[in-house]
């Protein structure tokens, strides 16, 4: 059973944890969206979306945002959820393994 | 389907040495001959990355063996789906099951388990061997089981921790990607600033932009209150004491992927503070 830790948006400043007592991940999305306001430009989404995103073969190529980063509160040394860095480990192994 | 043409003379014996196969006249004793051409393809979808799913089959060869199979498999993450296809030798399928590795009172991992040509990605799907959601003591099952699609079950009953907002902001969470939610339960706590106003907590649903749906607390809540806020189905909107506000929630709500349930708090004031968001929802796979 995964460890879950509590972490905090940088961007909307919401604490949660990473995952359930059932196993399961948690992805959080920004409640009210943090925008960018620029002259002229449509609002621009800065906030965080933990959702996964898939890339034109239809593989998961990542989180939809990463908006400002989070902030681990119950283990300093934890830069984004570990569901996340694995999520991207088996990214880069999957693309050096198709590149190979 | 013809079974009593199994078992004929011993003019081919099996490697157990027990039961003899007339190979060369034996009408097929089930519907699902494949060629060498011919491959199992599987599609997958979890809650979790890294289940277990393991396929095993009986098959009966040419030579009137009849050999053990096992494929492994592991889930992909979060919701998304993943194929894998197995290659074939020239047999009938005997029998399949497909088991995953996760109790059984969790429907988090579908399965689907069809023929196909390859290549994989833009196959040519034959037959659905089996689909429905798999678990260590339920197995997928063919000939004998009963094809299920995601959605015409129960679906996966999850207690989830929500995020708590900034203060003076309102919670808000979102239906993951690949989910279905029907939303059962709902509840928070609202804490009240000194600033005089009457708070009003809401619930309401949007698409991920509109709201389509509201239930109000027919209460209004003042200066330094704190409250645990309940919706549920099946109750009457009541205050029972000072410290639990209960509200009807509307069912048959489903909500998709990237739908919000939000709380729309009236005269939310910047000191007010919302904690601990705890709902329950029904959740199906939809890869």
């Amino acid at each position: 059973m995964p460890v879950s830790h509590r972490f905090k948006c940088n961007a909307c400043r919401a604490e949660y944890f990473d995952t359930m007592p059932d196993g399961t991940t948690y992805a959080h999305v920004c409640g009210n969206p943090p925008v960018r306001r620029k002259k002229g430009k449509p609002a621009e989404f800065i906030g965080r979306d933990e959702n996964t995103k898939v890339d034109k073969r239809g593989l998961v190529a990542g989180i939809k945002s990463q908006g400002t980063g989070v902030t681990c509160l119950t283990d300093g040394r934890l830069e984004e959820p570990a569901w996340i860095s694995a999520l991207y480990k088996h990214i880069a192994a999957r693309e050096e393994k198709s590149n190979a | 389907m013809g079974s009593t043409n199994l078992i004929t003379d011993a003019s081919t014996q099996s490697y157990g040495k027990l039961i003899g196969l007339d190979t060369k006249h034996s009408t097929p004793p089930v519907n699902a001959y494949v060629s060498v051409d011919d491959q199992l393809l599987i599609f997958m979808s979890a809650t979790q990355a890294n289940i277990a799913v393991t396929v095993n089959a009986r098959l009966l060869l040419p030579d009137g063996t009849i050999v053990p199979n096992t494929w492994n498999f592991n889930t992909n993450a979060f919701r998304s789906g993943v194929s894998f296809a197995a290659a074939l030798p020239e047999c009938f399928i005997l029998s399949m099951v497909v088991t995953a590795n996760v109790n059984s009172g969790g429907r988090s991992v579908y399965v689907t388990v069809t023929l196909a040509r390859p290549p994989i990605g833009n196959s040519v799907q034959n037959q659905v061997l089996m689909q429905g959601y798999a678990s260590l003591q339920i197995p997928l099952s063919w000939p004998n089981g009963v094809n299920q699609t995601n959605l015409d079950c129960v679906g996966n009953i999850r207690s989830i921790t929500g995020s708590t907002p900034a203060a003076g902001a309102n919670i808000s969470e979102t239906v993951p990607n690949n989910a279905r939610w029907l939303l059962r339960a709902f509840t928070f706590s609202i804490t009240n600033s000194a600033t005089v106003a009457n708070r009003v907590p809401l619930l309401q649903f949007t698409d991920g932009t509109n709201v389509f749906a509201v239930c109000g607390a027919n209460s209004a809540l003042t200066a330094n209150q704190t409250i645990l806020a309940s919706y549920t189905w099946g109750v009457p909107n009541q205050l029972p004491n000072a410290t639990v506000l209960v509200t009807a929630l509307s069912e048959f709500l489903f909500l998709s992927a990237g739908f919000k349930i939000q709380t729309a708090v009236a005269n939310l004031q910047a000191g007010d503070q919302l904690t601990a968001p705890q709902y329950l929802v029904e959740e199906w796979l939809c890869p």
